[in-house]
């Protein structure tokens, strides 16, 4: 029994954070899949959230030397719900510039705001904690669990039941005569201009919650993890969630969770591959490796199957 | 007698397997208009188009002066005298009037010195607009503009796509004077339009494109007998008609 | 202290707007917006870097014999040739690969998504091969020069490198813009942007015309990463840093204007430069960003877009 542990164990760790990532890429499906808003900055609003939601629950640092002096203490929920609804407020200001415009400005847009966001991050010291980040974050369930199986376990439970949550409401609006306007917009500019400033709203609708779902897993990674720092929300998370809807098939809530679970194990089975093959001097090089496998996967996809391995089938476009 | 276009069992699309022109056939002689009508979405338009090579032909044949030139690249098809006037969007508005002329001649290796005077004797307006941005035209000017740009590499054929579109019908009138004037130069004319009165006005003959297929081919004065081109245009209405 | 804030955003213009140059024009003419835009300018950079190490080689190695006050010898020009002629090849190699395969399916957006995709695997790739650390071209110290006394605005030193960089800018830009108003090649580069299907029945092989576009595009953006990585340090973000004040300044000018992208690239530079004392030198990036949400507010279609009907 006890040799099993650590492949349970690992095997936990894997689906928590691949739950986390595909709650993620239902908020991408939402924004892109749904209504073809193109965001770049995806690590934006993650780190939004997740940030929002550490500085809620983690009380400031203590001592001598406490670079980090904001920070309230409150219950975790109620950082979840302040990350969510704070990723969503970030969405919609951005959304607000952009989604008048050409498709391709809120491309640029997402992608400056995740580099501000990432700017912050880095160098607002007393908010954020710059370079060190944030410690301590509170974990839920009993602080006698901490980093066990049974904790993993628990929150595996917990990141199932909100993905499992996100998943429902999002099959729901998607049937709802809301979704069906959204697809309209997507699939028809001109029916998207026969609606003008509705159009509008209704892109700003699903561009904010697909904004506050990303933030609200970057809330649900922080509370796992219990340490964030900028460097978890590189430009490289943005690229991973893109390459699990697209190999899933956007415009499929399946396939966003199906390729999540695809590309995630990919990823971990390639970067323990390139651990193993490249010397331990060369492991910085072999990170670098992995994500180069990645973008070429991510390419092929799009080159062979554009339409992801459960995707809806593309519709005929008349525009040559 | 080869025509200079000859078009035969030609069908064409965007899309594989949605054919707009579903085998259509058609013949244009040196020095002759040819009037292509028809109701709208007859592709009467992705006719015109196809045979210049924007739009892809599934199968058919397109001569050019006897040559086979179906699935030859845009292009190439210009510079190989087959010249093409779009309907919208028809010049370079960027460019200056001559620059779009120097242009066309340039990627033909047609001599500009030699040839733009021609044209600009042929239509006299845009000589004195030669230095203004084409983005600034009037409607008609851009017309000519975009007839004299498909002219600069001499081509056998001139293919226009709805040129009377937009304008006043005094417009149209000038226009269309130009055309037989370019017809009368030896150019075989294939003139797509909506505007049937005014194009049978100058057309040898006329053709009717109904659902991608050419139903009727035939001198113009019988076309513009009253009543005939409702019948041909809306075969399956008698029925329905009060 | 207000001129040297002119002068070093000018400085820095300068590369973005050589960079922006290449942007805006496979933007108008492609019609997407390349991420891998940047990663060019990268892997420009880098590639001049291993060609200096072989030209000085050639040469006899040792050090770089300096041609007059600059800090660089004659290889360090002969490897910004090579190195931009490189650097064309590999966007060739990308069009192709991609680009041209995933435009004949359709969707700009798909070939934006996959730009981004394509950026990533680069600047990894990049990593992989030159490593993190910085490197530089010369190690050779230069003295800024004294233009300006110090009591006059404050004064405004710049280094011969620096005079350099800002010469040779303006004289591709000059050039550039001849080419496109005046010789053919240009004005049908010019015309396919503004309308391709038109452009093929006025006879332009429109393919031809996007391979040259993506050859200028990645010259320019070469010579924009050799000369950040003169004035300052290669490191492999160096175009993904820039990526941002590259939208910017080719959105602020216009998309599609090459005097455009120019005039951008120098405001945004400027907005840089001036940002540092009034925000920090920390957040210098975010002035590229205020700039652009600025102008997606107030004139999403630039200052000087090409009269598009």
């Amino acid at each position: 029994m006890s040799e099993f542990l650590p492949v349970l164990s690992y095997a936990t760790f894997f689906l928590v954070f691949a739950s986390i990532f595909a709650t993620m890429a239902l908020g991408l499906n939402l924004q892109w899949g749904y209504t073809g808003l193109f965001n770049v900055g995806v690590a934006g609003f993650v780190a939004v959230g997740a940030y929002a939601s550490a500085l809620l629950t983690t009380p400031p640092d203590a001592g001598p030397g406490a670079v980090r002096v904001v920070g309230l203490g409150l219950p975790i929920v109620v950082g979840w719900i302040g990350g969510t609804v704070a990723a969503g407020l970030v969405a919609a200001a951005v959304g607000f510039a952009a989604l008048r415009l050409r498709h391709d400005y809120l491309a640029i847009a997402t992608f400056g705001i995740a580099v501000v966001i990432q700017l912050v991050a880095l160098n607002a010291q007393k908010l954020t904690g710059g370079p060190f980040g944030i410690q301590f974050i509170p974990k839920p369930f009993d602080a006698q669990l901490d980093g066990s199986l049974a904790f993993n376990a628990l929150y595996l439970a917990l990141t199932l039941a909100a993905l499992g949550c996100v998943y429902a409401a999002l099959q729901r609006l998607a049937a709802s005569p809301w979704g069906r306007v959204l697809r309209a917009i997507r699939e028809d500019e001109t029916a998207a201009e026969a609606l003008g400033k509705r159009a509008f709203a209704f892109r700003l609708q699903s561009f904010a919650i697909g904004g506050a779902i990303m933030g609200f897993g970057g809330a649900l990674y922080a509370h796992f993890v219990g340490y964030i720092a900028p460097e978890d929300f590189l430009p490289i998370l943005t690229f991973q969630i893109w390459t699990m809807l697209i190999v899933g098939g956007a415009g499929s809530n399946r396939g966003a969770i199906a390729g999540t679970v695809v590309v995630w194990a990919i990823w971990t089975i390639a970067g323990n591959g390139l651990r193993e093959l490249i010397p331990a001097a060369d492991q910085a090089r072999a990170a670098s490796l992995q994500i180069v496998l990645v973008g070429v996967l991510l390419a092929a996809m799009l080159l062979w199957r554009p339409q992801g391995l459960l995707g809806p089938r593309p519709s005929k476009s008349p525009s040559a | 007698m080869s025509a200079a276009l000859e078009v035969s069992g030609l069908e064409a699309g965007y899309e594989p397997g949605l054919a707009i022109v579903r085998g259509a056939s058609l013949g244009v002689a040196a020095g002759e208009i040819v009037a292509l009508l028809g109701p709208n979405g007859a592709g009467k338009s992705t006719f015109a188009k196809a045979v210049a090579g924007l739009v892809p032909i599934f199968s058919g044949s397109v001569r050019l002066a006897g040559k086979e030139i179906a699935g030859t690249k845009a292009h190439l098809l210009a510079r190989a005298g087959l010249g093409f006037v779009p309907q919208t969007e028809n010049v370079f508005a960027p460019l200056t009037v001559a620059e779009n002329l120097e242009l066309a001649a340039a990627v033909a290796h047609v001599k500009a010195k030699q040839r733009l005077p021609e044209l600009y004797a042929l239509f006299p307006d845009l000589a004195k607009a030669r230095r203004i941005d084409a983005g600034r035209l009037s409607g008609g000017q851009r017309q000519m503009l975009a007839m004299a740009r498909a002219l600069v590499p001499n081509p056998r054929v001139l293919i226009l796509d709805e040129p009377s579109a937009g304008l006043s019908p005094k417009l149209v009138e000038h226009a269309f004077a130009k055309l037989t004037e370019i017809a009368a130069s030896g150019v075989a004319v294939l003139l797509v339009e909506q505007n049937v009165k005014a194009a049978l006005a100058i057309a040898a003959r006329g053709a009717v494109l109904v659902e991608g297929r050419v139903h009727v081919d035939a001198p113009a004065r019988d076309l513009q007998v009253p009543g005939v081109l409702e019948r041909l245009f809306f075969p399956h209405a008698e029925a329905a008609a009060p | 202290m207000i001129l040297q804030i002119i002068a070093d955003g000018l400085i820095v213009g300068s590369t973005i707007a050589l960079g922006a140059i290449g942007l805006t024009m496979t933007y108008s003419l492609l019609r997407f917006a390349n991420f891998a835009h940047g990663e060019f300018i990268a892997w420009g950079a880098y590639l001049a870097l291993t060609f200096l190490g072989f030209f000085i080689a050639l040469g006899g190695g040792g050090a770089m014999a300096p041609l007059g006050p600059f800090s660089f010898g004659w290889q360090l020009l002969a490897a910004l040739v090579a190195g931009a002629i490189a650097t064309a090849i590999l966007a060739l190699v990308l069009d192709w690969l991609l680009f041209d395969r995933l435009s004949a399916q359709g969707s700009a957006i798909v070939l934006t998504i996959a730009s981004f995709g394509a950026a990533l695997a680069l600047r990894n790739f990049l990593q992989f091969v030159y490593g993190t650390l910085p490197a530089y071209y010369t190690r050779e110290l230069q003295i800024a020069i004294h233009i300006v006394p110090r009591d006059v605005g404050g004064g405004l030193r710049a280094t011969p490198d620096q005079l350099f960089v800002l010469a040779l800018a303006l004289v591709l830009v000059v050039g550039l813009h001849l080419f496109l108003q005046r010789t053919t090649a240009g004005r049908a580069m010019r015309a396919v942007a503004h309308n391709p299907a038109l452009a093929r029945v006025t006879g332009i092989d429109v393919a031809s015309v996007v391979r040259w576009t993506w050859i200028l595009g990645a010259i320019l953006a070469a010579v924009a990463g050799t000369f950040a990585g003169l004035v300052g340090q290669l490191r492999p973000q160096i175009g993904f840093d820039l990526l941002l004040p590259l939208f910017a300044a080719a959105i602020l000018g216009g998309i599609g204007s090459v005097p455009g992208a120019v005039i951008g690239g120098l405001i945004v530079g400027l907005a840089e430069s001036a940002a540092v004392p009034l925000i920090g030198a920390e957040y210098r990036a975010a002035a590229a960003f205020g700039v652009l949400i600025a102008i997606l507010l107030v004139r999403p279609q630039g200052l000087f877009a090409e009269r598009a009907k």
